[in-house]
């Protein structure tokens, strides 16, 4: 079995293993015979197992997906290794309207929440692409309004919350990411996302390895540069929208993802794009197990404890990479 | 043939290229020649579809390039760009294989045709035992093999070079040049881009000199390549003597 | 016999440009808004005819005086620091945020805060001070920095590790320690109340250490942009170089973050200003880098106390606010 099979395998079957692991503890911890009971057939523990814990291992798997993925692709496209959905604005867009909403409105319906914030990102994104689009457009000049733009609206958020100190603490939360109370019904708007555009970044894959190779020779070799940007980063923007929608802005998964796939896999796409889903995933679900099982009954939001988790491993990976 | 009519070209703030009309000879080695500013390499990426033309229309015999979709345009025309980008890790069969990327679907799946065609090119330029290294790995000369291979996959009737001898010594820019050549007897029109007057004078079959973005003169070298011309153009004092083992026209600066 | 000697070139005017503007910037916050009815009477006044007992003048030479000098040093330090930074990656996106500095500071200065006693017995200044370098020199003993091997892309990712884990340690704590909270927050977006004469003392010394370590960098940072080994066969030292730069951009990063917090947005967009004025020569980069920085923080300092008056916005949030726009307006006039 060549590396890049053995390592799929080996991610595949750490996210199973991660994922009863996940069903079994949590404030009552049960047996692992408890657990594939009640999956298969309810019983008493229906109610934690099925209705609690079992959506929110889902959506944690589906939202590293798809953070992943944007990261992917954003990073594709900008070519920069600082690149990430951040870039576009997304956590500024989302995050702004959020807090905004939550503090003129604070009875607003959590229903509503992640639509607000959905806008408030696609409207974020779809500043940065206009302002870039207005004079010469490239990506570089991309990241740069990015940055930012994204700058600016995290500091208008900061800007809420010092003046409003008293919603701060939820407001917070909300901001660094949770799956604090996220069950079935939020699985249903993130699903048929992830199900299109994961199958459509694979599809663009071949696509950004030429892109990787400047914007001349891409265009040289027949690749329609201008249109593989519209696709790839409406993809990312869309994917990281609805993750955030779903739990707030969940940091880093979207930055590091993708560089921990490469420094595994090397610079093609379709081989990244498998394994950086599958270390997203990875990452929110430890980060949230984690988070339900520190303290329990209190919970620290996932959103922190994500870079907690990724970055020492990475940092291993960065030590022992030999490829300077 | 290609063929250029009216063509003009602008930077910001400025016009390089002005209802410039141009035709290229088909199956022959075309030099692209002029001191620097020009506008040679601004004709070959107008040429190649990589800037955008402000007026004019390049075609290739009857056929307007700017009315074929990207693909197409690169089944019949590619392009060597002066500093081409290699990504980190790319090994130099991927690299090759990117060539292919005009035949294939947006999947990127090569058949055992394009396969076929890409060991081809592997062979051609010498690379086979290479094939597995990554090509930022390789000497300077050894990269600028990896790409005119990606050119020979591609497989294209028209190739056009930007400066593809600058930053090799002399060995490297000797056998690039033979590759051109070779490239040439199987039929393919090239036109290339050259700093170095004598190499443009020796390999190639006609010579089209530019200045301040307009044709001066266009030619076989044998016809124009003197001393009023260099004096005129590039403003250099130089003598024309037979180059012996070419058997064409040489230029030696007093 | 022209008159060209009149009309010093594009640069140079830039530079002149900057200079006034920080100084207006400098003299305004000198008696901008204030309780006590300051006016540029009395700055003139302090400055030319000194009086011991005028009460304005004595508010200016205790309270403001210091703190704009700090506004403008801690922003000339980052502007230099961004550029540092943005020379040795050759990425136009990193900043001295990078280097892991204020998350640093940040990161210690949070669980200094949970802890009853302070950590090892030192001030709240120390601390900041001890973690920034904590992070900054994890970030460059990671990234590469002593290694004769050149990449820059390994310094941005360990950069990005070690920034993101010390930025969740400190989300974490203020989490955990919300009744903290709002004063960590505070700090945490940079902040310029409180400083006096004492700060400044701490301020001048380190910033004047960077400042030599990093005008010796110039050269090398010219030709590090046509690449690591350009640069080498050129020459240059790139470890050594790679070493004064990292080293510069700690100094003036830490002192800066220890004093006021960490002040986002300067160090990356005081580089773009500087170069967008005076083109890509190093030796005139870093005063504009510098004057740019120095510039924005001062007028953002102003605007901080002017926007929710009495009340002081911190300037951080400020800095990319007025910064941002002017920020997009340059690279959508850029030609490229």
């Amino acid at each position: 079995m060549n590396r890049y099979n053995k390592i799929l395998a080996i991610s595949f079957v750490l996210l199973i293993i991660l994922s009863v692991i996940s069903l079994s503890l949590g404030v009552k911890s049960l047996t692992l015979e408890t657990v594939f009971n009640t999956v298969i057939n309810g019983g008493d523990e229906d109610f934690i197992i099925n209705q609690y814990r079992l959506p929110r291992i889902i959506i944690s798997i589906l939202v590293g997906i798809g953070l992943a993925v944007s990261g992917v692709l954003t990073q594709g496209i900008i070519r920069n290794p600082l690149a990430s959905p951040d870039l576009m604005g997304i956590s500024g867009g989302a995050g702004l309207f959020a807090c905004s909403s939550l503090l003129i409105w604070p009875e607003v319906h959590s229903a509503l929440l992640p639509l607000i914030a959905i806008l408030g990102g696609f409207s974020a994104a779809f500043l940065i692409w206009l302002l870039n689009h207005f004079n010469h457009p490239s990506p570089a000049r991309l990241a740069l309004v990015g940055i930012a733009v994204s700058a600016f609206l995290t500091s208008c958020i900061n800007f809420i919350l010092v003046l409003h100190p008293v919603e701060m603490n939820s407001a917070m939360i909300w901001l660094t990411g949770s799956l604090w109370g996220r069950n079935w019904d939020y699985i249903w708007p993130l699903l048929p996302w992830l199900i299109i555009l994961v199958p459509f970044s694979f599809y663009l894959a071949w696509s950004l390895d030429l892109s990787a190779l400047g914007e001349e020779t891409a265009t040289s070799l027949g690749v329609n540069t201008e249109r593989l940007q519209v696709l790839a980063l409406s993809s990312a923007v869309a994917l990281a929208s609805v993750s955030v929608a779903v739990c707030g802005t969940i940091g880093f998964v979207g930055l590091l993802a993708p560089h921990l796939a490469r420094l595994l896999v090397g610079p093609r796409h379709k081989l990244i794009l498998p394994i950086a889903a599958l270390t997203g995933a990875l990452l929110v679900l430890s980060a949230d197990t984690l988070s339900r099982n520190l303290a329990p009954p209190l919970e620290m939001p996932a959103g922190v404890l994500t870079a907690v988790l990724g970055a020492p491993y990475f940092i291993f990976l960065l030590y022992r990479y030999k490829g300077w | 043939m290609i063929h250029i009519e009216n063509l003009t070209v602008n930077y910001p703030g400025k016009k390089v290229l002005k209802n410039l009309n141009l035709s290229i000879p088909q199956g022959k080695i075309t030099a692209l020649i002029g001191p620097n500013g020009c506008g040679k390499s601004t004709l070959l990426k107008a040429i190649s579809g990589g800037l955008k033309v402000a007026e004019g229309k390049v075609s290739i015999v009857d056929l307007d390039l700017s009315t074929l979709s990207n693909k197409n345009r690169a089944k019949k025309l590619s392009i060597l760009p002066q500093s081409p980008i290699t990504p980190e890790g790319v090994t130099v069969q991927q690299l090759v294989s990117f060539g292919r990327n005009p035949y294939l679907s947006q999947w990127g799946i090569l058949s055992a045709d394009d396969n076929k065609k890409v060991l081809k090119a592997l062979r051609d330029t010498g690379l086979i035992e290479l094939s597995q290294r990554p090509v930022n790995a390789l000497s300077g000369g050894q990269r600028q093999r990896v790409w005119i291979a990606m050119i020979l996959a591609q497989d294209t009737e028209y190739i056009l070079l930007d400066e593809p001898t600058t930053y090799l010594d002399l060995t490297h820019q000797v056998e690039l040049m033979e590759m051109i050549k070779t490239m040439n007897k199987q039929g393919k029109t090239i036109v290339v881009v050259l700093h170095d007057l004598n190499q443009a004078s020796r390999y190639s079959d006609e010579l089209i000199v530019m200045k301040a973005g307009k044709i001066h003169a266009q030619d076989s070298p044998e016809k124009i390549f003197n001393s009023y011309l260099l004096q005129d153009v590039f403003d250099l004092n130089a003598i024309i003597i037979n180059d012996p083992v070419a058997n064409k026209p040489m230029c030696v600066p007093l | 016999m022209t008159l060209s000697f009149l009309f010093p070139p594009k640069k140079l005017m830039s530079v002149f440009i900057l200079i006034t503007v920080l100084l207006m910037g400098f003299v305004c916050s000198l008696y901008g808004q204030s309780e006590f009815s300051l006016r540029v009477n009395d700055v003139w006044n302090l400055f030319v005819s000194y009086d011991k007992s005028n009460i304005n003048q004595q508010i200016i030479l205790s309270l403001r005086l210091p703190r704009s000098l700090t506004a403008a040093v801690i922003g000339f330090n980052l502007g230099i620091a961004g550029l540092l930074m943005q020379g040795l990656t050759r990425n136009p996106l990193a900043s001295p945020t990078l280097f892991a500095i204020s998350s640093g500071a940040a990161c210690l200065t949070a669980l200094n805060s949970l802890t009853v006693a302070s950590i090892g017995g030192l001030s709240n200044e120390a601390v900041a001070f001890v973690g920034a370098l904590t992070g900054g020199g994890l970030v460059f003993l990671l990234g590469g920095g002593l290694s004769s091997n050149q990449n820059a892309l390994r310094l941005i990712l360990a950069g990005i590790a070690i920034n993101g884990l010390l930025t969740s340690l400190t989300r974490a704590v203020l989490i955990i320690a919300d009744d903290m909270a709002y004063s960590l927050l505070h700090w945490l977006s940079g902040s310029l109340s409180g400083i006096d004469w004492s700060s400044w003392s701490q301020l001048w010394p380190l910033s004047l250490l960077g400042l030599f370590i990093a005008t010796s960098t110039c050269r090398g940072l010219n030709l590090n942009a046509l690449g690591e080994q350009t640069a080498a066969s050129l020459g240059v030292n790139v470890t050594w170089l790679r070493i004064r730069i990292c080293l510069a951009v700690l100094i003036l990063t830490s002192i800066s973050v220890t004093v006021a917090g960490p002040i986002a947005f300067v160090g990356l967009i005081a580089p773009h200003l500087a170069r967008s004025w005076c083109g890509s020569n190093h030796f005139m980069l870093l005063p504009a880098a510098g004057l740019s920085g120095a510039a924005l923080v001062c007028w953002a300092d102003l605007v901080s106390r002017n926007i929710i008056p009495p009340a002081e916005t911190p300037v951080g949030i400020i800095t990319a606010l007025i910064g941002t726009p002017f920020f997009i307006y340059l690279i959508l006039k850029g030609k490229r």
